[in-house]
């Protein structure tokens, strides 16, 4: 019981508590999309393309979060346009693009005299360094994502599955395809300061990933993969202050572990499942 | 396909993964105290001090002895520039009495982190301690290296002390009792430093660095510093920089080029191999190392024994 209570008697640890259930959250509800269209590459790219934002953030003296939206959501729309207006691939689209932006945000980052704010903290992010203000911005950020994905529940499913009969029957498919990429990238940056550039993507697609292992049916698919997202968070924050390790490596590796255990336990995919299946049949 | 309810599998879910993280928790090892054997250990009711770097905290510990538990943020050997607190550090920070950080740009990153965290008590910064016009500013940017010059460590020394009596002012005699005893030996240092710098013929007094953390200490003991590789750790010189670099050292004779223990050594052997320098690389800065380098008196032992080795 102790281990439990103990930490949270640190201010630090109960707002880095509250940041991993609303990154698991967010990071759930819109990955389940990611994964089931096949987008976990967009991510990535989104990710890797906010640190430009991040360095411009510090050299104008913005808050991060503003630098890092611009330059996340710009990227997003920007491989859209390039994917939906060119003959090119989406994968390499999404490669040239974020590469690119990555090796901005490097070029600039050299090229400040005297820049101590470390790289280290942009690729890897503190969720325990999460200071009050972060935290209300970050709040707010989330709840427009998840206020959007409510309101436009029908219109993102119907679009997502089958986007030719919703086109066909009026829906703005274009428009929700460029409002979907842009829900991607904050969703990245409202996670960044938690895990960081590097490990931002596990937070979006692993719990979704993992619930498609165990369900088909898409709202149990996302409620599985919120369940998932939240618990694995909360678990790998305190298995990194019982270990004293760093905290965004643990909350993935934890969700990753769990995505194993899925894979081996799972009712479609199972080993065992898969063995009794064998000994079952005639 | 087999039929299985969601509960069950998240339950089981659950099972595997709690046996998983007790399992780890078996495997990795408590990390130990990076501090000088030599160091008192702490009295029952001995208050908690963080300081941002080793060498800082060992100072601290000098001061305030059995009185307090000092903890360094930046491990030893790490990098202030690329470290990622864990979460064992920001209890330390929480649960400070003092925090005492250099400033003049060295760690900001960790005294804004100070600042989120929050502590119990008050941050000393030491660089504001420094007699005035005794800060070395280049392009703008003060380099808050100061610690490297004896004659600034006893300056840090004081206003540790000062800070620790007003934090237990019952408790003040035996602070400034121990915070003379050390100064002495500071002092000590310091002039034991100047004779050996001494043994350095004037025309080989011309040194490189690989990063620009010395000039505090040459000004002090009789350096000139011609040029430095890299401006900012984690920053490579470009092409350009290297030629220029090339070029000083060419036109001023320098003889040697020094690197700190904790960064690679390859771009300083480049350098030197081309220019035909020596390269001394196992230098300490704002890190402590093993013994004897385990102290900041051991450190800067450590350090004038190899300067004076690579100039003679």
């Amino acid at each position: 019981m102790e281990l439990v209570v103990d930490p949270l008697t640190h201010a630090f640890f109960v707002r880095a508590m509250l940041a991993a259930i609303l990154v698991g959250t967010v990071c759930a509800v819109v990955g389940t999309y990611v994964v089931l269209k096949g987008l976990a590459f967009i991510g990535e790219a989104v990710s890797h393309a906010a640190f430009p934002g991040l360095v411009a953030a510090f050299v104008f003296k913005v808050p991060f979060l503003l630098g890092a939206g611009v330059a996340a959501v710009g990227t997003a729309l920007g491989i859209g346009l390039v994917i939906r207006r060119t003959r090119i691939r989406t994968d390499t689209a999404i490669g040239v693009i974020f590469v690119g932006m990555f090796a901005l945000g490097l070029f600039w980052y050299s090229a400040i005299k005297g820049f101590v704010a470390d790289l280290f903290s942009f690729l890897f992010g503190n969720i325990l360094a999460i200071s009050t203000g972060d935290l209300v911005s970050l709040v707010a950020l989330g709840a427009l994502i998840l206020v959007v994905v409510l309101v436009l529940w029908k219109e993102l499913l119907y679009a997502t599955f089958d986007p030719l009969a919703a086109a066909a029957s009026g829906l703005p498919v274009g428009l929700l395809e460029y409002l979907f990429l842009v829900l991607v990238a904050l969703t990245i940056v409202v996670s960044l300061q938690a895990v960081g550039i590097i490990l931002v993507v596990a937070m979006l697609i692993t719990p979704a990933a993992t619930a498609q292992l165990l369900s088909i049916h898409f709202n149990r698919l996302m409620l599985l993969a919120v369940v998932i997202g939240v618990g694995g968070a909360i678990l790998g924050l305190y298995a990194s202050y019982w270990l004293n390790v760093a905290s965004g490596a643990t909350i993935v590796l934890v969700e990753t572990a769990v995505f194993g255990l899925a894979l081996v336990l799972g009712p479609r995919t199972g080993l065992a499942s898969r063995r009794r299946r064998g000994t079952s049949a005639p | 396909m087999t039929p299985r309810s969601p509960r069950g599998i998240v339950v089981r879910l659950a099972a595997g993964v709690a046996a998983l993280s007790f399992a780890l928790v078996g495997c990795v090892a408590a990390d130990g105290s990076a501090l000088a054997p030599d160091l008192p250990s702490p009295e029952p009711g001995a208050i908690r001090v963080v300081a941002t770097t080793t060498v800082l905290a060992d100072l601290v510990a000098r001061v305030g002895g059995s009185l307090i538990r000092v903890t360094s943020l930046v491990p030893k050997g790490g990098e202030i520039h690329t470290f990622d607190p864990r979460p064992a550090t920001l209890v330390a920070i929480s649960e400070a009495s003092l925090v005492v950080v250099n400033g003049l740009g060295l760690d900001d990153p960790l005294t804004d982190l100070v600042g989120t965290v929050g502590s119990k008590g008050p941050v000393l910064r030491l660089g504001d301690a420094l007699p005035p016009g005794s800060i070395l500013v280049e392009e703008g940017l003060a380099n808050p290296h100061a610690w490297l010059n004896v004659a600034h460590a006893r300056s840090y020394v004081a206003a540790i002390a000062t800070a620790l009596e007003a934090i237990l002012p019952a408790k003040a005699s035996q602070i400034a009792t121990q915070a003379a005893a050390f100064d002495a030996r500071l002092a000590e240092l310091d002039a034991w430093t100047r004779t050996q710098l001494a043994a350095v013929p004037q025309a080989n007094r011309k040194v490189i660095v690989l990063h620009d953390a010395f000039p505090y200490f040459a000004e002090a003991y009789g350096l000139e510093v011609i040029g430095s590789v890299i401006s900012t750790p984690g920053q490579d010189p470009s092409a350009g920089e290297i030629a220029d670099l090339l070029a000083a050292i060419k036109s001023s004779g320098a003889r040697a080029i020094f690197s700190e223990a904790q960064f690679s050594d390859k771009l300083a052997h480049a350098i030197a191999d081309e220019a035909r320098m020596v390269v001394e690389s196992n230098l300490y800065d704002d890190t402590l190392g093993d013994a004897p380098a385990d102290s900041y008196e051991g450190l800067i032992r450590w350090d004038v024994d190899r300067i004076v080795a690579a100039l003679r």
